[in-house]
């Protein structure tokens, strides 16, 4: 892994401080704006042909594909059919819509108002064995979600036993808050490693100088740190916000009926009826796909600034 | 100065302020955890009304590590899903943000657009793969291989296909089919690659972005190339990026399951797949969870190491 | 004040996320399948009728067959019962029925209703001497053929053994009119082992013993695997099949990719309907051939696999005789002449004029369902199933020789059966 350290001196210095003639210039001018055109290409083109599938008859879906690269008829009905109340798979989808918005929103929601609370107070206040907690933390950040699974299974089933003892009407299997409460798991420690590094990062002066001023902690972290470091929070309500949206193996456990079926468990069952509507897939796929792409291209900036936070330094 | 209301002493505060976020980890991770370590000592399986408990030691551990036929396969199938995407992943995301931090037209625009594919969720990014790979004459990239004349017209690929690639050659073949690769693994490596490498292409660029431009003057008008300058200068300033790329995306790929189990069920048997299989279809709880508990003190391994190359990379 | 609108903005969500938990006064919940079988626009007209006259309303809730089993056994686990009354696949009849997750329903069954279905279907839902599942869906394998192409290539009519539908897909791919005359659900999931199962059939044999110990490692099981492998080395078999689950396979044949192949009742109509085929008039149905040296051996010269499905009642649904008049209902004698898409389970309705002059199939059908083999009927199915699954697909990949993998697979199979409960 050890690379050498840049040595100054170089012995490939020979050739000195020689402009490169024009023409290199140029040809490199070209390959740059050639290697942008492919990292485009890559980047975009399966995401088109997603879109072209949804706009495809199928019938012409299903034909050969080196003739049949633009639907002739383009159709959006695809579309509407999805909006449709009357109509299996279009309640299917308003449904698990209603659920991953309700679900992801809740989720992001707690895990910013309290993983908010805690990432101050490792950030800013006295806590004892705090690289412990920080440790830990990242430690619980790194779970797989597959390794919970089995022992949340059981202990839902568990507690619904209870509460049937109890004689309640209530039970947390199949339901929008048993998919907030698991959601947390992993992006709770995820908002507050990505806050303290926010907080961290801003001057100690201005909240000596808020607090002079009569400030409480609490008066201090809402007038003062919080506004100084907005970006971030809007950066982990969105990253957080992704993180649910995209979640799939606890919906397909935790999830019966369209209770709480999220948009993801929704695409994985789609087409499997007599034929693959491949069409109808890739419909669902633009639509699920729509929120977290227009969020992430929104806000690009904090987005990466987040990320960065998030992996590297807290 | 205005009235201060009274407030709790820093520490009591502190306390306070942390207690829920302490509660939530405990109350659905700790305890969980905990309570898979007690169902991995048991035979634990559902049955109406109810789940039966039967003490059995370590056996379900033995089991998987020196009985069982399926579990050292699918950690080296998994070992090799993750060296390997890591590699693609690494070399086009640096590749990719070596290009974006060019000076070129529209590069604010192209940078937003990268972001993309980071942005499509997990099952979309699963199925719209398995429409492209699609085996038949209409599948996208069997299309596209007949445009570009690079498959003759009458042949359709079956991209994701079992057959395991080098096997003519020699040693490699035989490496292949032991790990157990095959064109559907590759191609599903290729799926997560593209929806990943913004991720990578991303940190890579921020990490460009720190890097002085007199470090590159200075090297330039000691007259060193572009080769030169990309090996002993840009590279080795990214090693702390790199790193930290690299430890993060090894979790997330060893612990691989949505888009593997979306596109191929059970017929890719990464240890994801395995132990939901034996947890969630074969109903073996106690297996299940031992096997869960397994794969977490591996990625706790990777997670320690992690740990101390960030705090002893301070340097940077 | 900000603050206070944060925090009831957060309870408020909360709330809106708790709300739709609430449980209606007499409501069914029912888990059916989306995809061979009745159509879900079909199981809904039948529950809206049910709905309108017992004034009780019907939740359905459609999921695909792969997720059946684990859908049934969580709710079955969970003390709330999410349904009331689920599609029970025949091979899960002694997992469910041991297991005590599904309730007896003798003291539901009439003598006559006894009479009226042929006892294979009834002993396909029999474990420990009671019947777990009322008859619902009497699914099995059938086989399509494409009459231009057989002609195209020279001969009368459709291959009466396999011998001969071999000779003619040879014929198929020599003249250059479809480059993969056979297709088939052939990848890693329960579609392989029904495929299996027929085959072993075809070539006069059973997979496992009455006792539910496997036998398929020898004889008619061996020759079964290895004349699907020597489909695949000979170029006649698509080598997609690999991938192919039902649906996909039968996307091969209904789009002109495919001479020959085997498939549930429900691909008929689909190949009839000229939205999705383009083989229409050109697609066949008739009895699976079988080796020529069965020939003779069983009345009707074929045979087929079995899939019957069958409405069962959970263990924990609180609305047990509700459940019973809703399943009564589904499977009566009514609703199935009324729904002839299926194949009735009712001998009464399968001889009915009616039902024959509707459904000119119905004779095939008939002969077809009564030379089904069955898949075994053992507790631990999915994972007996898993095992078999594997290893078959290992000898279709080429990475093992059918012997080794059958043998293998038996032998990991009774360690499973031997496994203290």
């Amino acid at each position: 892994m050890a690379l050498p350290i840049p040595a100054r001196s170089g012995r490939f210095g020979v050739r000195g401080a020689r402009r490169p003639p024009v023409w290199r210039k140029r040809a490199l001018r070209v390959l740059l704006y050639v290697a942008v055109g492919l990292i485009l290409l890559w980047t975009l083109a399966p995401f088109l042909w997603l879109f072209l599938s949804s706009i495809f008859p199928y019938k012409e879906l299903i034909a050969p594909r080196a003739s049949h690269w633009w639907p002739t008829q383009p159709t959006f009905a695809n579309y509407l059919a999805l909006f449709q109340r009357q109509e299996q798979t279009g309640e299917l989808f308003l449904f698990a819509l209603r659920n991953s918005t309700v679900v992801a929103g809740s989720v992001t929601l707690v895990c910013l108002f309290f993983g908010t609370l805690g990432a101050y107070a490792l950030a800013r206040l006295p806590v004892s064995h705090k690289n412990a907690w920080v440790l830990s933390l990242l430690v619980i950040r790194m779970l797989p979600t597959i390794a919970l699974v089995i022992p949340f299974f059981v202990i839902v089933s568990l507690i619904d036993y209870r509460f049937l003892g109890w004689g309640l009407e209530f039970h947390l299997f199949d339901t929008k808050l048993n998919l907030v409460i698991l959601y947390t798991t992993f992006i709770i420690g995820f908002v507050i490693w990505i806050m303290r590094g926010y907080f961290l990062a801003v001057p100690p002066d201005l909240e000596e100088a808020a607090r002079i001023d009569g400030c409480t902690r609490m008066q201090s972290l809402w007038r003062v740190i919080l506004p100084l470091s907005a970006p971030g929070l809007v950066a982990t309500g969105i990253l957080a916000f992704l993180l649910a949206w995209d979640e799939f193996l606890l919906a397909l456990v935790f999830t019966r009926s369209t209770n709480a079926m999220t948009l993801p468990l929704f695409i994985a069952q789609l087409g499997s009826q007599y034929v693959t509507r491949y069409d109808q897939i890739a419909t669902a796929g633009v639509l699920a796909s729509l929120p977290p792409v227009l969020l992430a291209m929104a806000f690009q900036r904090f987005i990466v600034s987040g990320l960065t936070m998030g992996s590297t330094k807290g | 100065m205005r009235r201060r209301r009274s407030e709790p002493g820093p520490r009591r505060l502190a306390a306070w302020l942390l207690a829920p976020s302490v509660a939530i980890l405990a109350l659905v991770v700790v305890f969980p955890l905990l309570f898979a370590l007690y169902l991995s000592l048991h035979q634990a399986e559902p049955t109406g009304g109810g789940i039966t408990l039967q003490w059995k030691g370590l056996a379900n551990y033995t089991q998987f590590l020196f009985h069982d036929d399926l579990f050292w396969p699918a950690v080296r199938l998994t070992l090799y899903f993750t060296v390997v995407s890591l590699l693609i992943e690494l070399a086009l995301g640096i590749g990719m943000a070596l290009v974006l931090n060019q000076e070129f037209r529209g590069r604010n625009w192209v940078r937003a657009l990268v972001l993309l594919p980071w942005a499509v969720p997990t099952v979309v990014n699963a199925r719209m793969w398995q429409w492209i790979y699609a085996g038949a004459n209409y599948g996208a990239l069997n299309g596209l291989m007949h445009t570009l004349h690079l498959l003759p017209p009458q042949v359709d690929k079956v991209w994701l296909g079992f057959d395991v690639p080098f096997q003519s050659v020699p040693i490699l073949g035989a490496l292949m089919g032991w790990l157990g690769a095959t064109d559907a693994l590759h191609m599903i490596i290729v799926a997560d690659t593209w929806k990943v490498t913004p991720l990578v292409t991303l940190l890579v660029l921020a990490g460009l972005q720190t890097i002085p431009g007199s470090l590159y003057e200075a090297a330039q008008v000691d007259g060193a190339s572009a080769w030169y300058r990309l090996w002993h200068i840009t590279l080795p300033l990214l090693r702390p990026i790199i790193l930290v790329v690299l430890v993060l995306r090894t979790m997330e790929l060893f612990r691989v399951f949505d888009i593997i189990y979306i596109i191929m069920q059970y017929s890719i048997r990464v240890v994801g797949v395995y132990t939901f299989e034996v947890g969630m279809k074969f109903l073996h709880f106690g297996a299940g969870s031992a096997m869960s508990f397994l794969i977490g003190l591996m990625i706790l391994g990777l997670a320690l190491l992690y740990v101390k190359m960030l705090y002893s990379e301070d340097s940077y | 004040m900000k603050r206070l609108a944060l925090a009831l903005a957060l309870v408020l969500l909360v709330f809106v996320a708790l709300s739709p938990a609430s449980l209606a006064k007499e409501s069914l919940n029912v888990l059916y399948m989306a995809q061979a079988g009745y159509q879900p626009d079909d199981i809904r007209a039948m529950a809206d009728l049910f709905e309108f006259l017992t004034g009780d309303s019907v939740n359905l809730t459609f999921v695909k067959y792969d997720e059946q089993h684990e859908k049934v056994v969580a709710s079955a686990v969970s003390p709330v019962a999410t349904y009331d009354v689920i599609l029970l696949d025949l091979i899960w009849t002694a997992e469910f029925a041991s297991k005590k997750m599904v309730v007896p329903l003798d003291k539901y069954i009439t003598p006559q209703m006894k009479k009226d279905i042929a006892p294979a279907i009834w002993d396909a839902f029999t474990y420990d001497g009671h019947v777990w599942a009322m008859p619902f869906l009497a699914n099995f394998q059938l086989f399509f053929y494409n009459e231009n192409m057989i002609k195209r290539a020279g001969f009368a009519g459709p291959p009466k053994t396999l011998e001969e539908m071999v000779e003619q897909m040879k014929a198929m791919k020599a003249k250059g009119i479809v480059k993969y005359p056979w297709t088939d659900s052939w990848n890693e999931k329960e579609g392989l082992v029904c495929e299996f199962v027929w085959l072993t059939g075809a070539f006069g044999g059973d997979t496992f013993d009455a006792h539910g110990k496997p036998v398929f490692n020898t004889g008619a099981g061996l020759k079964a695997l290895e004349f699907m492998v020597s489909l695949l080395k000979e170029g006649l078999a698509n080598p997609k099949c690999l991938t192919n689950d039902e649906n996909a396979a039968s996307d091969d044949f209904v789009s002109g990719n495919a001479a020959f192949t085997t498939n549930w009742t429900f691909q008929y109509g689909l190949m009839n309907d000229p939205a999705v085929s383009k083989v229409v008039g050109q697609a066949k149905m008739g009895l699976i051939p079988v080796a020529k040296a069965e020939l003779g051996k069983s009345k009707y010269n074929t045979a087929s696999v079995s899939g019957f499905q069958g409405a069962a009642i959970m263990a924990n649904s609180r609305h047990k005789d509700l459940a019973w008049k809703y399943v009564r209902f589904v499977t009566s004698p009514l609703v199935q002449r009324a729904f002839l898409t299926e194949m009735p389970v009712w001998t009464s309705v399968q001889e009915s004029a009616y039902a024959q002059t509707i459904d000119k199939t119905l004779p095939i059908k008939s002969k077809e369902i009564a030379s089904v083999h069955h898949r075994p009927k053992v507790p631990p199915y999915p994972e007996v199933s898993s095992i078999l699954q594997r290893y078959i697909h290992q000898a279709l990949e080429m990475k093992m020789s059918p012997k080794a993998a059958l043998d293998k697979a038996a032998a990991e199979i009774n360690a499973v059966l031997a496994r203290p409960k």
